[in-house]
Protein backbone atom coordinates (compact mmCIF):
# COMPACT_ATOMS: atom_id res chain seq x y z
CA UNK A 1 0.00 0.00 0.00
CA UNK A 2 1.17 3.18 -0.60
CA UNK A 3 1.88 5.67 2.34
CA UNK A 4 -0.09 8.89 2.56
CA UNK A 5 -0.10 11.88 4.64
CA UNK A 6 -3.92 12.93 5.36
CA UNK A 7 -4.76 16.50 6.39
CA UNK A 8 -7.25 18.37 7.47
CA UNK A 9 -7.65 22.03 8.45
CA UNK A 10 -9.83 24.63 9.19
CA UNK A 11 -9.50 28.24 7.75
CA UNK A 12 -11.22 31.58 9.52
CA UNK A 13 -12.26 33.81 7.50
CA UNK A 14 -14.15 36.46 9.23
CA UNK A 15 -14.44 39.10 6.71
CA UNK A 16 -13.53 37.80 3.66
CA UNK A 17 -13.84 37.10 -0.32
CA UNK A 18 -11.25 35.04 -0.86
CA UNK A 19 -11.83 33.38 -3.99
CA UNK A 20 -14.65 34.91 -6.55
CA UNK A 21 -16.72 34.59 -9.25
CA UNK A 22 -16.71 37.84 -11.08
CA UNK A 23 -20.09 38.89 -12.28
CA UNK A 24 -22.84 37.15 -13.63
CA UNK A 25 -24.78 38.38 -16.86
CA UNK A 26 -28.06 38.00 -15.45
CA UNK A 27 -26.71 41.08 -12.33
CA UNK A 28 -28.59 44.22 -12.39
CA UNK A 29 -25.01 46.01 -12.58
CA UNK A 30 -22.41 45.20 -14.32
CA UNK A 31 -19.82 45.74 -11.50
CA UNK A 32 -21.11 43.23 -8.96
CA UNK A 33 -18.67 41.02 -8.00
CA UNK A 34 -19.85 37.20 -6.54
CA UNK A 35 -17.77 35.32 -4.20
CA UNK A 36 -17.91 31.43 -4.99
CA UNK A 37 -20.39 29.55 -3.42
CA UNK A 38 -22.60 26.18 -3.69
CA UNK A 39 -25.96 26.56 -2.96
CA UNK A 40 -28.18 24.44 -0.94
CA UNK A 41 -31.81 24.57 -0.83
CA UNK A 42 -32.27 28.37 1.31
CA UNK A 43 -28.05 28.40 1.68
CA UNK A 44 -25.10 29.15 0.82
CA UNK A 45 -22.17 28.11 1.00
CA UNK A 46 -18.49 30.33 0.07
CA UNK A 47 -16.06 27.65 -1.03
CA UNK A 48 -12.20 28.23 -2.38
CA UNK A 49 -11.40 26.36 -5.58
CA UNK A 50 -8.89 23.57 -4.86
CA UNK A 51 -6.97 25.01 -7.87
CA UNK A 52 -6.87 28.84 -5.57
CA UNK A 53 -5.65 26.56 -2.66
CA UNK A 54 -2.66 25.26 -4.14
CA UNK A 55 -1.40 28.73 -6.20
CA UNK A 56 -1.18 29.69 -2.39
CA UNK A 57 0.77 26.96 -1.39
CA UNK A 58 2.87 26.37 -4.42
CA UNK A 59 3.72 30.62 -3.96
CA UNK A 60 4.37 30.21 -0.17
CA UNK A 61 6.46 26.96 -0.89
CA UNK A 62 8.34 29.39 -3.19
CA UNK A 63 8.42 32.75 -1.20
CA UNK A 64 9.14 30.37 1.79
CA UNK A 65 11.46 27.64 1.26
CA UNK A 66 12.99 28.99 -1.41
CA UNK A 67 11.63 26.23 -3.54
CA UNK A 68 13.20 25.96 -7.21
CA UNK A 69 9.55 26.61 -9.33
CA UNK A 70 9.68 25.79 -13.00
CA UNK A 71 10.26 28.78 -14.75
CA UNK A 72 7.26 30.32 -17.38
CA UNK A 73 7.99 32.45 -20.36
CA UNK A 74 5.67 34.92 -20.48
CA UNK A 75 5.13 35.85 -23.63
CA UNK A 76 2.09 36.76 -25.68
CA UNK A 77 1.02 33.22 -24.95
CA UNK A 78 1.11 31.67 -21.48
CA UNK A 79 4.09 29.29 -21.26
CA UNK A 80 4.32 25.89 -19.74
CA UNK A 81 6.03 24.71 -17.07
CA UNK A 82 8.77 22.65 -17.72
CA UNK A 83 7.97 19.14 -17.02
CA UNK A 84 11.06 18.87 -14.88
CA UNK A 85 10.73 17.31 -11.59
CA UNK A 86 14.08 16.39 -11.48
CA UNK A 87 15.25 19.91 -10.86
CA UNK A 88 11.81 21.65 -9.95
CA UNK A 89 10.61 20.72 -6.52
CA UNK A 90 7.16 22.15 -7.89
CA UNK A 91 6.74 20.11 -10.67
CA UNK A 92 7.64 16.96 -8.35
CA UNK A 93 4.90 18.20 -6.17
CA UNK A 94 2.41 19.64 -8.00
CA UNK A 95 2.42 17.63 -11.34
CA UNK A 96 2.33 18.57 -14.87
CA UNK A 97 1.22 17.79 -18.78
CA UNK A 98 3.31 19.02 -20.90
CA UNK A 99 3.30 18.36 -25.00
CA UNK A 100 6.20 17.49 -26.48
CA UNK A 101 7.00 17.18 -30.15
CA UNK A 102 7.23 13.32 -31.21
CA UNK A 103 10.63 13.01 -31.40
CA UNK A 104 11.31 14.50 -28.12
CA UNK A 105 9.04 12.15 -26.37
CA UNK A 106 5.09 13.13 -26.89
CA UNK A 107 2.95 14.14 -24.41
CA UNK A 108 3.96 13.36 -20.81
CA UNK A 109 2.03 13.82 -17.55
CA UNK A 110 2.60 13.76 -13.85
CA UNK A 111 -0.06 13.02 -11.55
CA UNK A 112 0.07 15.47 -8.81
CA UNK A 113 1.09 13.08 -5.33
CA UNK A 114 -0.29 16.19 -3.48
CA UNK A 115 -4.05 16.14 -3.72
CA UNK A 116 -6.36 18.74 -1.85
CA UNK A 117 -9.92 19.25 -1.64
CA UNK A 118 -11.27 23.01 -2.48
CA UNK A 119 -11.93 25.12 0.88
CA UNK A 120 -15.47 24.81 1.93
CA UNK A 121 -17.34 27.03 3.99
CA UNK A 122 -18.75 24.63 6.94
CA UNK A 123 -21.62 26.66 7.68
CA UNK A 124 -24.37 28.14 5.27
CA UNK A 125 -24.83 31.81 5.23
CA UNK A 126 -26.26 34.67 3.25
CA UNK A 127 -22.94 36.20 1.93
CA UNK A 128 -23.03 40.64 3.06
CA UNK A 129 -23.40 42.77 0.08
CA UNK A 130 -21.18 45.53 0.50
CA UNK A 131 -21.34 48.80 -1.31
CA UNK A 132 -18.30 50.92 -2.81
CA UNK A 133 -17.62 53.86 -4.24
CA UNK A 134 -14.86 55.44 -6.62
CA UNK A 135 -14.94 58.97 -6.22
CA UNK A 136 -11.96 60.45 -6.53
CA UNK A 137 -11.88 61.72 -9.67
CA UNK A 138 -13.97 65.09 -11.51
CA UNK A 139 -17.45 64.22 -12.27
CA UNK A 140 -20.01 61.62 -11.10
CA UNK A 141 -18.92 59.03 -8.57
CA UNK A 142 -19.08 55.48 -9.55
CA UNK A 143 -20.40 52.70 -7.85
CA UNK A 144 -20.00 49.26 -7.31
CA UNK A 145 -20.86 46.25 -5.18
CA UNK A 146 -18.82 43.25 -3.57
CA UNK A 147 -19.79 40.27 -1.82
CA UNK A 148 -18.04 39.28 1.26
CA UNK A 149 -18.61 36.21 4.23
CA UNK A 150 -18.06 35.59 7.68
CA UNK A 151 -16.97 31.76 7.90
CA UNK A 152 -15.03 28.59 8.92
CA UNK A 153 -13.91 27.00 5.76
CA UNK A 154 -12.62 23.19 5.94
CA UNK A 155 -10.08 21.71 3.86
CA UNK A 156 -8.76 18.20 3.51
CA UNK A 157 -5.21 16.70 1.23
CA UNK A 158 -3.23 13.90 1.37
CA UNK A 159 0.39 14.05 0.42
CA UNK A 160 1.36 10.39 -1.45
CA UNK A 161 4.70 9.84 0.22
CA UNK A 162 5.62 6.88 -2.64
CA UNK A 163 5.89 9.08 -5.30
CA UNK A 164 7.41 12.28 -4.07
CA UNK A 165 10.46 12.43 -5.82
CA UNK A 166 10.02 9.09 -8.02
CA UNK A 167 9.35 9.47 -11.85
CA UNK A 168 7.54 6.68 -13.99
CA UNK A 169 8.96 5.85 -17.71
CA UNK A 170 5.39 3.61 -18.21
CA UNK A 171 2.71 4.04 -20.87
CA UNK A 172 0.18 4.83 -18.38
CA UNK A 173 -1.23 8.27 -18.26
CA UNK A 174 -0.35 10.03 -15.33
CA UNK A 175 3.35 7.96 -15.18
CA UNK A 176 4.77 8.39 -17.96
CA UNK A 177 6.92 11.19 -16.18
CA UNK A 178 10.34 10.99 -18.21
CA UNK A 179 11.40 11.95 -22.00
CA UNK A 180 14.90 10.91 -23.14
CA UNK A 181 16.06 14.71 -22.47
CA UNK A 182 15.04 14.49 -18.53
CA UNK A 183 16.18 10.62 -18.07
CA UNK A 184 19.67 12.48 -18.79
CA UNK A 185 19.11 15.59 -16.44
CA UNK A 186 18.20 12.65 -13.90
CA UNK A 187 21.42 11.26 -14.37
CA UNK A 188 23.30 13.86 -14.02
CA UNK A 189 21.17 15.12 -10.75
CA UNK A 190 21.74 11.53 -9.25
CA UNK A 191 18.56 10.31 -9.32
CA UNK A 192 18.93 6.74 -9.21
CA UNK A 193 17.06 4.10 -11.99
CA UNK A 194 15.07 1.29 -10.50
CA UNK A 195 13.24 -1.02 -13.40
CA UNK A 196 10.94 1.54 -14.79
CA UNK A 197 11.24 4.45 -12.44
CA UNK A 198 13.44 7.14 -11.72
CA UNK A 199 13.89 7.91 -7.79
CA UNK A 200 15.62 10.97 -6.02
CA UNK A 201 17.92 10.96 -3.37
CA UNK A 202 16.13 9.78 -0.05
CA UNK A 203 17.29 13.61 1.13
CA UNK A 204 16.11 15.81 -1.64
CA UNK A 205 12.14 12.98 -1.46
CA UNK A 206 12.34 13.96 2.30
CA UNK A 207 12.94 17.28 2.30
CA UNK A 208 10.30 18.06 -0.72
CA UNK A 209 7.47 16.49 1.49
CA UNK A 210 8.59 17.89 4.67
CA UNK A 211 8.52 21.26 3.21
CA UNK A 212 4.92 20.53 1.44
CA UNK A 213 3.78 20.33 5.34
CA UNK A 214 6.00 22.76 6.80
CA UNK A 215 4.33 25.33 4.56
CA UNK A 216 1.09 24.98 6.34
CA UNK A 217 1.68 27.16 9.27
CA UNK A 218 3.01 30.24 6.49
CA UNK A 219 0.12 29.45 3.95
CA UNK A 220 -1.16 32.70 2.15
CA UNK A 221 -3.04 33.89 -0.68
CA UNK A 222 -6.21 34.93 -1.27
CA UNK A 223 -7.74 37.63 -2.97
CA UNK A 224 -9.44 41.24 -1.82
CA UNK A 225 -6.58 41.10 0.71
CA UNK A 226 -5.98 45.22 0.61
CA UNK A 227 -9.97 45.30 2.42
CA UNK A 228 -10.21 42.54 3.95
CA UNK A 229 -7.11 41.39 5.07
CA UNK A 230 -7.32 37.45 5.86
CA UNK A 231 -4.68 35.60 7.61
CA UNK A 232 -5.38 31.80 5.67
CA UNK A 233 -3.25 29.86 7.57
CA UNK A 234 -4.76 26.81 9.24
CA UNK A 235 -6.08 27.30 12.77
CA UNK A 236 -6.50 24.07 13.26
CA UNK A 237 -4.68 21.49 11.82
CA UNK A 238 -4.82 17.69 12.23
CA UNK A 239 -2.15 15.46 10.76
CA UNK A 240 -1.28 11.87 10.55
CA UNK A 241 0.51 9.21 8.19
CA UNK A 242 -2.05 6.46 6.74
CA UNK A 243 -1.47 3.26 5.09
CA UNK A 244 -3.27 3.05 1.97
CA UNK A 245 -5.60 5.91 -0.35
CA UNK A 246 -8.55 6.68 1.84
CA UNK A 247 -9.09 9.99 3.06
CA UNK A 248 -10.36 9.69 6.74
CA UNK A 249 -10.91 12.89 8.17
CA UNK A 250 -13.57 13.91 5.65
CA UNK A 251 -16.41 14.18 8.40
CA UNK A 252 -14.39 15.55 11.19
CA UNK A 253 -16.93 19.17 11.55
CA UNK A 254 -20.61 19.98 10.79
CA UNK A 255 -23.23 22.44 10.61
CA UNK A 256 -25.04 22.51 13.82
CA UNK A 257 -27.65 25.33 14.57
CA UNK A 258 -25.77 27.38 12.28
CA UNK A 259 -22.62 27.20 13.95
CA UNK A 260 -19.34 24.98 12.68
CA UNK A 261 -18.77 22.28 15.34
CA UNK A 262 -15.79 19.96 15.72
CA UNK A 263 -17.15 16.31 15.84
CA UNK A 264 -14.94 15.05 18.25
CA UNK A 265 -16.38 11.17 18.40
CA UNK A 266 -16.26 11.31 14.89
CA UNK A 267 -12.25 11.92 15.76
CA UNK A 268 -12.22 8.96 17.84
CA UNK A 269 -13.92 6.90 15.41
CA UNK A 270 -11.39 7.17 13.10
CA UNK A 271 -8.99 6.38 15.79
CA UNK A 272 -10.62 3.37 17.05
CA UNK A 273 -11.62 1.92 13.67
CA UNK A 274 -8.99 2.19 11.69
CA UNK A 275 -5.77 1.48 13.97
CA UNK A 276 -4.58 -1.08 11.70
CA UNK A 277 -4.25 2.08 8.78
CA UNK A 278 -3.04 4.67 10.96
CA UNK A 279 0.79 4.61 10.71
CA UNK A 280 1.58 7.52 12.82
CA UNK A 281 -0.03 9.08 16.14
CA UNK A 282 -2.79 12.03 15.61
CA UNK A 283 -1.59 15.58 15.53
CA UNK A 284 -3.57 18.40 16.32
CA UNK A 285 -2.74 21.47 15.99
CA UNK A 286 -4.48 24.61 17.23
CA UNK A 287 -3.70 28.29 16.92
CA UNK A 288 -4.69 30.09 20.55
CA UNK A 289 -8.12 31.93 20.30
CA UNK A 290 -10.20 29.83 17.77
CA UNK A 291 -12.53 27.40 18.64
CA UNK A 292 -10.96 28.11 22.60
CA UNK A 293 -13.24 25.69 23.72
CA UNK A 294 -11.69 23.18 21.98
CA UNK A 295 -9.09 23.11 24.18
CA UNK A 296 -9.85 21.18 27.35
CA UNK A 297 -11.64 18.82 24.77
CA UNK A 298 -8.43 17.98 22.69
CA UNK A 299 -6.25 17.91 26.30
CA UNK A 300 -8.98 15.22 27.51
CA UNK A 301 -8.03 13.35 24.59
CA UNK A 302 -4.44 13.02 24.60
CA UNK A 303 -4.82 12.07 28.28
CA UNK A 304 -7.69 9.11 27.38
CA UNK A 305 -5.08 7.39 24.60
CA UNK A 306 -2.20 8.03 26.20
CA UNK A 307 -1.53 4.21 26.56
CA UNK A 308 -3.19 3.52 23.24
CA UNK A 309 -1.20 2.35 20.65
CA UNK A 310 -1.90 5.60 18.23
CA UNK A 311 -1.68 8.82 20.54
CA UNK A 312 -3.06 12.11 20.05
CA UNK A 313 -0.50 14.73 20.33
CA UNK A 314 -1.87 18.22 21.03
CA UNK A 315 -0.32 21.36 20.46
CA UNK A 316 0.16 24.69 18.37
CA UNK A 317 0.65 24.74 14.81
CA UNK A 318 3.91 25.07 14.58
CA UNK A 319 4.96 22.64 16.83
CA UNK A 320 3.23 19.86 15.70
CA UNK A 321 4.31 20.66 12.32
CA UNK A 322 7.51 20.43 13.31
CA UNK A 323 6.71 17.25 15.20
CA UNK A 324 5.14 15.49 12.63
CA UNK A 325 7.81 15.91 9.54
CA UNK A 326 9.98 14.20 12.18
CA UNK A 327 8.60 11.26 11.07
CA UNK A 328 8.17 11.52 7.29
CA UNK A 329 11.72 9.81 7.15
CA UNK A 330 10.01 6.47 8.81
CA UNK A 331 7.30 6.75 6.59
CA UNK A 332 9.17 7.04 2.99
CA UNK A 333 10.45 4.13 1.32
CA UNK B 1 -26.19 -13.28 -4.25
CA UNK B 2 -23.30 -12.36 -1.69
CA UNK B 3 -22.20 -8.82 -2.72
CA UNK B 4 -19.80 -6.65 -1.20
CA UNK B 5 -21.73 -2.65 -0.59
CA UNK B 6 -19.18 0.12 -0.18
CA UNK B 7 -20.16 3.57 0.55
CA UNK B 8 -18.08 6.70 -0.50
CA UNK B 9 -18.73 9.76 0.46
CA UNK B 10 -16.79 12.92 -0.82
CA UNK B 11 -16.70 17.17 -0.73
CA UNK B 12 -17.09 17.44 -4.46
CA UNK B 13 -17.25 15.65 -7.95
CA UNK B 14 -17.79 16.21 -11.24
CA UNK B 15 -18.29 13.70 -14.16
CA UNK B 16 -18.01 15.23 -17.57
CA UNK B 17 -19.97 15.16 -20.48
CA UNK B 18 -17.54 13.59 -23.22
CA UNK B 19 -18.89 15.72 -25.55
CA UNK B 20 -17.73 19.11 -24.10
CA UNK B 21 -14.34 20.40 -23.91
CA UNK B 22 -14.59 24.33 -23.08
CA UNK B 23 -16.51 27.13 -22.56
CA UNK B 24 -19.40 25.47 -20.27
CA UNK B 25 -18.30 21.97 -18.89
CA UNK B 26 -21.66 20.32 -17.08
CA UNK B 27 -21.30 17.62 -14.70
CA UNK B 28 -23.59 14.18 -15.38
CA UNK B 29 -25.80 13.33 -12.62
CA UNK B 30 -24.25 10.10 -11.83
CA UNK B 31 -20.71 8.81 -12.77
CA UNK B 32 -20.26 6.84 -15.72
CA UNK B 33 -18.87 3.16 -15.24
CA UNK B 34 -15.42 3.96 -16.42
CA UNK B 35 -15.31 6.44 -13.27
CA UNK B 36 -16.53 3.51 -11.01
CA UNK B 37 -13.74 1.18 -12.65
CA UNK B 38 -11.03 3.65 -12.43
CA UNK B 39 -11.69 4.41 -8.80
CA UNK B 40 -12.16 0.63 -7.95
CA UNK B 41 -8.64 0.25 -10.00
CA UNK B 42 -6.72 3.12 -7.42
CA UNK B 43 -8.27 0.85 -5.06
CA UNK B 44 -6.74 -2.52 -5.88
CA UNK B 45 -3.74 -0.62 -7.35
CA UNK B 46 -4.12 -2.43 -10.48
CA UNK B 47 -6.34 -1.92 -13.90
CA UNK B 48 -9.50 -3.54 -13.07
CA UNK B 49 -12.06 -4.00 -16.05
CA UNK B 50 -15.79 -5.06 -16.17
CA UNK B 51 -14.20 -9.08 -17.02
CA UNK B 52 -12.94 -8.72 -12.89
CA UNK B 53 -16.08 -7.50 -11.64
CA UNK B 54 -19.61 -6.84 -11.99
CA UNK B 55 -20.81 -3.43 -10.49
CA UNK B 56 -23.81 -1.77 -9.41
CA UNK B 57 -24.46 1.27 -7.72
CA UNK B 58 -26.68 4.26 -6.56
CA UNK B 59 -25.42 8.16 -6.52
CA UNK B 60 -26.66 10.81 -4.90
CA UNK B 61 -25.84 14.52 -4.22
CA UNK B 62 -27.01 17.27 -1.81
CA UNK B 63 -26.45 20.30 -4.45
CA UNK B 64 -25.06 21.11 -7.98
CA UNK B 65 -23.03 24.47 -8.44
CA UNK B 66 -20.73 26.06 -10.94
CA UNK B 67 -16.54 26.97 -10.31
CA UNK B 68 -14.34 29.02 -12.45
CA UNK B 69 -11.68 27.29 -13.59
CA UNK B 70 -8.58 28.71 -15.16
CA UNK B 71 -7.58 26.02 -17.99
CA UNK B 72 -4.20 25.97 -20.83
CA UNK B 73 -5.15 24.82 -23.85
CA UNK B 74 -2.02 23.01 -25.24
CA UNK B 75 -0.57 23.48 -28.67
CA UNK B 76 2.74 21.23 -29.43
CA UNK B 77 5.85 22.80 -27.46
CA UNK B 78 6.21 25.19 -24.71
CA UNK B 79 3.34 26.99 -25.19
CA UNK B 80 -0.62 27.19 -24.14
CA UNK B 81 -3.13 29.64 -24.14
CA UNK B 82 -4.83 30.06 -21.02
CA UNK B 83 -8.49 30.22 -20.94
CA UNK B 84 -11.46 30.45 -18.05
CA UNK B 85 -14.50 27.57 -18.22
CA UNK B 86 -17.15 27.03 -15.88
CA UNK B 87 -17.06 23.86 -14.46
CA UNK B 88 -20.41 22.59 -13.09
CA UNK B 89 -20.11 20.24 -9.89
CA UNK B 90 -21.89 18.63 -7.49
CA UNK B 91 -21.57 19.11 -3.76
CA UNK B 92 -21.31 16.42 -1.10
CA UNK B 93 -21.27 13.22 -3.21
CA UNK B 94 -21.92 9.86 -1.84
CA UNK B 95 -22.08 6.63 -3.53
CA UNK B 96 -23.09 3.48 -2.40
CA UNK B 97 -21.47 0.53 -4.89
CA UNK B 98 -21.65 -2.83 -5.27
CA UNK B 99 -20.02 -4.93 -6.43
CA UNK B 100 -20.28 -8.96 -7.03
CA UNK B 101 -16.91 -9.99 -5.34
CA UNK B 102 -16.99 -9.84 -1.18
CA UNK B 103 -13.22 -10.93 -1.94
CA UNK B 104 -12.36 -7.00 -2.98
CA UNK B 105 -13.36 -5.94 0.75
CA UNK B 106 -9.47 -5.66 1.49
CA UNK B 107 -8.63 -3.51 -1.33
CA UNK B 108 -10.62 -1.01 -0.22
CA UNK B 109 -9.97 -1.29 3.77
CA UNK B 110 -6.34 -0.05 2.48
CA UNK B 111 -6.82 1.35 -1.39
CA UNK B 112 -3.28 1.47 -3.04
CA UNK B 113 -3.92 4.84 -4.53
CA UNK B 114 -5.46 7.94 -2.94
CA UNK B 115 -9.40 7.64 -3.32
CA UNK B 116 -11.06 10.52 -5.66
CA UNK B 117 -14.32 11.17 -7.05
CA UNK B 118 -12.75 11.85 -10.40
CA UNK B 119 -10.25 14.43 -10.25
CA UNK B 120 -7.34 15.13 -7.90
CA UNK B 121 -9.45 18.12 -5.85
CA UNK B 122 -12.33 15.75 -5.40
CA UNK B 123 -11.33 13.28 -2.47
CA UNK B 124 -13.18 10.39 -1.27
CA UNK B 125 -13.94 8.49 1.34
CA UNK B 126 -14.43 4.92 2.17
CA UNK B 127 -16.67 4.99 5.55
CA UNK B 128 -18.57 1.85 5.22
CA UNK B 129 -17.86 -1.85 4.13
CA UNK B 130 -20.46 -4.32 4.09
CA UNK B 131 -20.77 -7.97 2.48
CA UNK B 132 -24.40 -8.17 1.91
CA UNK B 133 -26.78 -11.57 0.98
CA UNK B 134 -29.43 -9.94 -1.45
CA UNK B 135 -31.94 -10.86 -3.20
CA UNK B 136 -34.17 -10.30 -6.29
CA UNK B 137 -37.49 -8.95 -5.71
CA UNK B 138 -40.01 -7.14 -8.79
CA UNK B 139 -41.87 -3.89 -8.08
CA UNK B 140 -39.06 -2.00 -5.86
CA UNK B 141 -37.66 1.55 -6.41
CA UNK B 142 -34.58 1.68 -8.98
CA UNK B 143 -33.06 4.84 -10.08
CA UNK B 144 -30.31 7.45 -9.44
CA UNK B 145 -27.67 5.61 -11.37
CA UNK B 146 -27.25 4.95 -14.86
CA UNK B 147 -29.05 2.41 -16.76
CA UNK B 148 -28.54 0.64 -20.34
CA UNK B 149 -30.81 2.15 -22.52
CA UNK B 150 -33.98 0.06 -22.72
CA UNK B 151 -34.99 -0.82 -19.10
CA UNK B 152 -38.75 -1.25 -19.24
CA UNK B 153 -39.85 2.09 -17.65
CA UNK B 154 -36.73 4.10 -17.16
CA UNK B 155 -36.61 7.01 -18.40
CA UNK B 156 -33.91 10.29 -18.17
CA UNK B 157 -31.06 11.64 -20.49
CA UNK B 158 -29.50 9.02 -22.73
CA UNK B 159 -25.31 9.54 -23.18
CA UNK B 160 -23.04 7.64 -24.82
CA UNK B 161 -20.25 6.37 -22.50
CA UNK B 162 -17.80 3.95 -22.17
CA UNK B 163 -17.94 1.02 -19.79
CA UNK B 164 -13.72 1.84 -18.77
CA UNK B 165 -10.74 2.80 -20.37
CA UNK B 166 -7.45 0.94 -21.50
CA UNK B 167 -4.26 1.95 -19.40
CA UNK B 168 -2.43 2.69 -22.40
CA UNK B 169 -1.09 5.96 -23.83
CA UNK B 170 -3.60 7.53 -25.43
CA UNK B 171 -6.04 6.22 -22.89
CA UNK B 172 -8.83 4.46 -24.80
CA UNK B 173 -12.27 4.52 -24.15
CA UNK B 174 -13.76 1.15 -24.41
CA UNK B 175 -17.56 -0.68 -24.75
CA UNK B 176 -18.93 2.61 -25.30
CA UNK B 177 -22.78 2.23 -25.59
CA UNK B 178 -25.86 4.61 -24.80
CA UNK B 179 -26.76 4.88 -20.87
CA UNK B 180 -30.00 6.22 -19.37
CA UNK B 181 -28.75 8.63 -16.59
CA UNK B 182 -31.87 8.47 -14.16
CA UNK B 183 -31.68 11.02 -11.06
CA UNK B 184 -34.61 9.94 -9.72
CA UNK B 185 -36.16 6.80 -8.43
CA UNK B 186 -38.65 5.24 -10.37
CA UNK B 187 -40.61 1.76 -10.00
CA UNK B 188 -39.44 -1.25 -11.60
CA UNK B 189 -42.04 -3.99 -12.40
CA UNK B 190 -39.18 -6.48 -13.08
CA UNK B 191 -36.98 -8.59 -10.64
CA UNK B 192 -33.92 -6.71 -9.56
CA UNK B 193 -31.24 -7.25 -7.15
CA UNK B 194 -32.86 -5.48 -3.49
CA UNK B 195 -31.11 -3.79 -1.04
CA UNK B 196 -33.86 -4.31 1.76
CA UNK B 197 -31.51 -1.76 4.30
CA UNK B 198 -31.34 0.82 1.53
CA UNK B 199 -34.99 0.23 0.43
CA UNK B 200 -33.69 0.09 -3.27
CA UNK B 201 -33.16 -2.40 -6.25
CA UNK B 202 -29.64 -1.70 -7.42
CA UNK B 203 -28.62 -2.85 -11.32
CA UNK B 204 -25.81 -4.91 -11.78
CA UNK B 205 -23.99 -4.26 -14.64
CA UNK B 206 -23.20 -7.44 -16.09
CA UNK B 207 -20.28 -8.10 -18.24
Amino acid sequence: MTHTVNGFMLIDAPHSALNNAGNDSSERTENIVRVKAIRKGKKVYPYVSGQALRYWWRTTLEEKFNWNISPIEREKKIAFTSANPVEYDDDDVFGYMRALKKADGGTVTRLSVLKNSPLVSIVGQVPTDDFGVMARHEGDPVPYEHEFYSTVLKGIFSLDLDNVGVFYKSEKTGYRNMYPELETIAEKNGAEKIEDKWVMSTEVREKRAKDVLKALPYLAGGAKQTSHLTDVSPKLLILAGIDGGNHLFMNLVREEKGEALVDVAALEEVISDYSDILLTDIYIGRRKGFMEDLDPVFKDLTKKYAGNNRKVIYGSINEMVDSFVQTIPGLMR
Amino acid sequence: MKVLRIKIEGWTASFRYPGFISGFQPTLPAPPLSTIYGLISAAKGELTVPEDVNIGYVFDFESKAVDLETIYELSPGLSAKSNVVKREFLYNPELYLYLDRPDFEKYFRKPQHPLLFGRSGDLAKVSEIKELELAEEAGKRLGKTILPFGIKGAYGLVQALPTHFTDAIPRKAVGVKPYLLMDEFFVYPEKCLFDPEMDWAIWLHKN
